[in-house]
């Protein structure tokens, strides 16, 4: 069943959005006030941040060399994504976005406050990676009645041999137009700040 | 015997036991991985009858009906429709196993769907849907109804209003399900969801799966204090473990039971097992709860208000809350023309920014002429529920807005207001108490205000006997004590710090007042409102609506909290104001103006920088040297510091803004001829075709520039031919090429071979999150891991082409 997610709730990842920012924790040393005010930056950034996401379980029909092959024959060429999904009987497909809001303020913050603007990107990033975390949790609350859960793993469209043609096949699998999600020529998602993923469903025993 | 006296009875006696898990003990029994639990149950009736004899004779007192899934949204994707029948056919079998010795409960689970506003599922088709389970369950015989493993709070309520809106007034038990965080997948937490569905008619509240019984007892703990209903508990048999890729709950049977006791002593006094127990974990766990009695509840009096994930008390002890007021369109054009638009944008700024001030409660009000206030209203509040985590206010006059809003909210709203108005009266109060809103009594019974303090608590007690025929208790009203412009009536604040003060003492209700009221016609209108605030909480005011963006009436209500002891040894009050902001620290006498340059660039001070760089140049610093001496060793140690990660990014950035504006002011003056003004090289910096990422580029032109590097920066997404065109134009010494993914880093190559046919010999430098060394040198570019290494590696091309050396290549990382 393809699920949409249209407004999503959920935990900021404020210990991830920090470590992308290169924080180390007992090495890293901020002056007095300068980590209220990152602080104050990233909490502007999660205000702006709209999580919106879908998800879709398919059974999987064939795995190989040549990729995967699922139910209502979706083909992924890509053997990496075959190698993840063996043992599963399903794959989760999922995407998320952390919406227009930040992209737009990200872009606006380069030109004249470009400290500002990496907060709000470790943000965008972190926001949207989380969202693809708690849709995995979502489903596999689903699932775990029908002894099935969603694999840990996943992999993402642009990465390793699976291509970027497969973010238009996850995007329309997924109806993400609905969600305000685009597809630019070259297969980039727009908002910058949308993913897309595939995770596999393994049984409980 | 009624099931809930039933129920009621065993419980002031002892605990009440639940079955335990129905999936593993069917998987157990040969039930196949990736089908419908209900269906196959319904194919295979001895099995369903095998697990609900079991756990009767194990000693439950209700044994939950296999239909937790059995509704029109799972079953559709196994291809069936006729829910209604499934679940009735569930419940037939439940009860011919029970024979009568073990209660039935009809097992409501969720549809795998959010429902609005939080998804994508319209809240009265999930009514809708819920209504059919219960309809079968209900033909089907089941003795009460359960709604269990609910993660979001917006679905558990939408079950629970189809079993009243169906059944009337059947037992129902409803538990979420929490994450190691202590929240559902929607961010509710387990106090918000007691607050919200006791006061909406469960008639038992709590938590089950996901946890084993000890991490389920700080649950039942933080429940305890606030429920006027039994809690429930139904942990599964400890916390799943993944051996060989298969999950497996490890808890025995006699350590579950235990555990259980713990539960009891927390203050659960109905529990049961999920995932992973049997009716040997339940046959166990009866004997070690035997003699123990279920807590009896007495919960504190408060007004308990809860959105979908805080909970607001109000009341003695509590502080003075504070319910936001801006989300009302009466004298503000931009708000009224956005919401004639359907266009919420300031509704949600006025949300966040009076939570980010202080506000409680936030009053919602889309009360104006020509509108259709029934439907505005409800999307507003959705609109609010998005935008924050307060409880609301929900504010009209028509009582079809009160509930379309109220039936949408996903917690427990305060009714603003309800009045002596025989007209509206009881249908106002019919509403508002099936949906177990609490109000605020507006003592006014005609088109007149009553002046006197006495004559106002004559209204009030009229209408509290009234609301008490509705089930209202004294800890679901706020008596509006009526405030009045002191401009017009001198008199009229008295009346209503006397009504505050009667309502209080007489009637022991709680009280609140519209604040800025009382300053109407007057300037300066905020002192007037916080001395009020003042006076009337010290007549026992329990809340205020007003403007929390007001410093002062915030800040006189900071105070009252302190003297009044609801702000225990004045942390908050201290939290606010003990951490008064330092001043910039002023330039140290013993520090010369070059120095308070060095020391704006390595702690990013773009605020005075320029000013710095000023005051330095007036002191007759030579430009050149400052650049050179001090602005550059500066960057260069905040790099270092990076490096180390002594800094991160946010910290050399700043830094690297605060040289740029200083190298900005300082340019002009730089002599043309000296190191300084001299560019390092020009780099032509591009984020490659099909690749939209870009603030990596952005970092490494920012840092190039600081260190004297002249750069063309050409944006993302840039094919190829513009990159050859730009360099050539431009004369670069180096392309800086960057990209995110693995996909688009092809496009680096595709350039590097482009420019190259072109017979562009210029150096390129590459990097992004995928790019590697080796990516690099196998494509014929220098590697460089961030803006700081750019910088070195640019430096170093640089270097190799004034010595005239070839290939090269820098950045081996």
């Amino acid at each position: 069943m393809r699920k949409h997610y249209p407004s999503m709730r959920i935990a900021p990842p404020w210990s991830a959005i920090l470590r992308r920012l290169g924080f180390k924790a007992g090495t890293t040393e901020l002056r007095e006030g300068e980590r209220v005010h990152i602080d104050r930056l990233i909490q502007e950034g999660i205000d702006l941040v709209e999580l919106k996401g879908a998800s879709l379980v398919l059974g999987i029909k064939g795995l190989g060399e040549g990729g995967v092959l699922l139910e209502g024959d979706v083909l992924f060429p890509s053997a990496s994504l075959a190698g993840m999904l063996a043992g599963c009987t399903g794959a989760l497909i999922m995407a998320a976005t952390a919406g227009r809001g930040i992209v737009e303020a990200i872009e606006r913050s380069s030109a004249d406050d470009l400290t500002r603007a990496v907060v709000y990107d470790a943000v965008g990033s972190e926001m949207a990676d989380a969202a693809l975390d708690w849709i995995v949790s979502a489903v596999g609350q689903d699932l775990v009645r029908m002894a099935l859960r969603p694999t840990r793993k996943r992999f993402s469209s642009g990465y390793g041999d699976l291509g970027l043609e497969s973010q238009q096949t996850i995007w329309e699998m997924l109806r993400l137009e609905e969600l305000g999600i685009g597809l630019t020529p070259s297969m980039m998602l727009v908002p910058g700040k949308s993913v897309t993923a595939v995770a596999g469903v393994v049984t409980l025993a | 015997m009624k099931t809930r006296d039933r129920i009621r009875n065993r419980l002031s006696r002892r605990v009440l036991i639940l079955d335990g898990a129905t999936g593993t003990e069917l998987q157990a029994r040969g039930m196949p991985p990736g089908v419908s639990p209900e269906l196959y149950c319904a194919e295979h009736p001895d099995i369903i009858r095998s697990v609900h004899k079991g756990y009767m004779l194990a000693g439950a007192d209700v044994v939950y009906t296999c239909t937790f899934g059995a509704n029109r949204y799972k079953l559709a994707s196994y291809g069936s429709a006729d829910a209604r029948e499934l679940n009735r056919r569930l419940a037939l079998i439940a009860r011919e196993a029970s024979g009568g010795r073990a209660m039935v409960a009809g097992d409501i689970g969720p549809t795998g769907r959010l429902v609005e506003p939080f998804g994508d599922l319209a809240f009265e088709d999930a009514v809708a849907c819920f209504k059919e389970q219960v309809q079968g369950l209900a033909q089907g015989g089941v003795d009460l109804f359960v709604i269990e493993t609910m993660m979001d709070i917006q679905e558990a309520r939408a079950a629970l209003i189809a079993v009243k809106e169906t059944v009337g007034d059947a037992f129902t038990i409803v538990t979420m399900t929490y994450d190691s965080s202590g929240r559902t997948l929607t961010g509710s937490d387990c106090v918000s969801a007691l607050v919200t569905l006791q006061s909406l008619g469960a008639d038992a509240v709590g938590c089950n799966c996901s946890a084993g019984p000890a991490e389920m007892v700080p649950l039942v703990a933080a429940m305890s204090p606030l429920a006027r209903v039994p809690i429930v508990a139904k942990p599964n048999a400890g916390l799943p473990r993944l051996k060989g890729g298969v999950t497996t709950f490890e808890m025995g049977a006699r350590e579950f039971a235990l555990a259980g006791r713990a539960l009891i002593e927390a203050g659960a006094s109905i529990i049961g097992g999920c995932c992973g127990t049997t009716p040997g974990h339940i046959e166990e766990l009866r004997a070690a709860v035997k003699g123990m009695r279920p807590s009896s509840g007495g919960a504190p009096r408060a007004l308990l208000l809860s959105s979908h994930a805080r909970t607001a008390v109000l009341g003695e002890g509590s502080e003075l809350a504070v319910i936001g007021e801006r989300i009302n369109p009466t004298g503000k054009k931009a708000l009224q023309e956005e919401l004639r638009r359907g266009v919420f944008s300031l509704v949600r700024e006025y949300a966040r920014s009076q939570v980010a001030k202080g506000a409680k409660v936030l009053d919602v009000n889309v009360g104006m002429p020509n509108v259709n206030e029934k439907e505005l209203l409800r999307e507003v509040v959705k609109q609010v529920v998005l935008a924050c985590d307060a409880p609301l206010c929900i504010d009209s006059s028509n009582p079809e807005a009160l509930g379309a809003a109220l039936r949408v909210y996903p917690g427990r709203a305060l009714v603003n207001s309800i009045s002596g108005e025989q007209d509206t009266l009881d249908e106002k109060l019919r509403i508002t108490s099936f949906y177990g809103a609490p109000f605020i009594l507006l003592p006014v019974t005609g088109t007149s205000l009553p002046k006197r303090a006495a004559e106002r608590l004559a209204v009030v007690r009229k209408v509290v006997a009234r609301a008490r025929d509705y089930g209202f208790g004294k800890d679901d009203i706020l008596v509006d004590a009526l405030t009045m412009a002191v401009s017009a009536d001198a008199q009229a604040p008295a009346q209503t710090l006397e009504t505050i003060r009667l309502a209080r003492e007489r009637l022991g209700l709680m009280s609140v007042v519209g604040l800025s009221n009382v300053s109407f016609g007057l300037p300066e209108r905020k002192w007037v409102n916080a001395a009020f605030l003042a006076m009337a909480s010290a007549n026992g005011l329990s809340c205020a609506i007003a403007n929390p963006e007001s410093e002062e009436v915030m800040s006189v209500k900071h105070a009252v909290d302190v003297l009044r002891g609801s702000d225990r040894d004045a942390h908050a009050y201290i939290a606010k104001f003990g951490a008064v902001v330092p001043e910039k620290p002023q330039p140290r006498t013993h520090e010369s103006p070059a120095s308070l340059v060095a020391r704006a660039i390595l702690e990013g001070d773009r605020e005075r920088i320029v000013e710095l760089v000023g005051m330095a140049l007036d002191k007759g610093e030579e430009p050149g040297r400052l650049v050179d001496e001090v602005m550059i060793p500066a960057i260069r140690e905040v790099g270092r510091l990076y490096e180390s990660k002594v800094y991160f990014l946010p910290q050399l950035i700043a830094s690297a803004e605060a040289m740029k504006l200083a190298v900005e002011r300082i340019e002009p003056l730089l002599d043309r001829g000296g190191a300084s003004a001299a560019t390092k090289g020009v780099v032509v910096l591009a984020t490659v075709r099909g690749d939209i990422h870009d603030i990596g580029k952005n970092i490494v032109g920012l840092m190039l520039r600081n260190n004297g590097f002249t750069v063309e920066d050409l944006g993302k997404d840039v094919p190829a031919e513009r990159i050859a065109e730009a360099a050539r134009e431009k004369g670069a010494h180096i392309v800086g090429l960057s990209a995110l993914m693995t996909t688009t880093m092809a496009g680096m190559e595709d350039t590097v071979r482009y420019l190259r046919n072109q017979g562009l010999r210029c150096a390129v430098m590459v990097g992004g999150a995928v790019v590697t060394g080796d990516f690099a040198r196998a494509i014929g570019a220098a590697y460089a891991k961030d803006g700081v290494e750019a910088v070195r590696v640019a430096e170093s091309i640089m270097a190799s082409l004034v010595k005239g050396t070839e290939g090269v290549h820098g950045g081996s990382r």
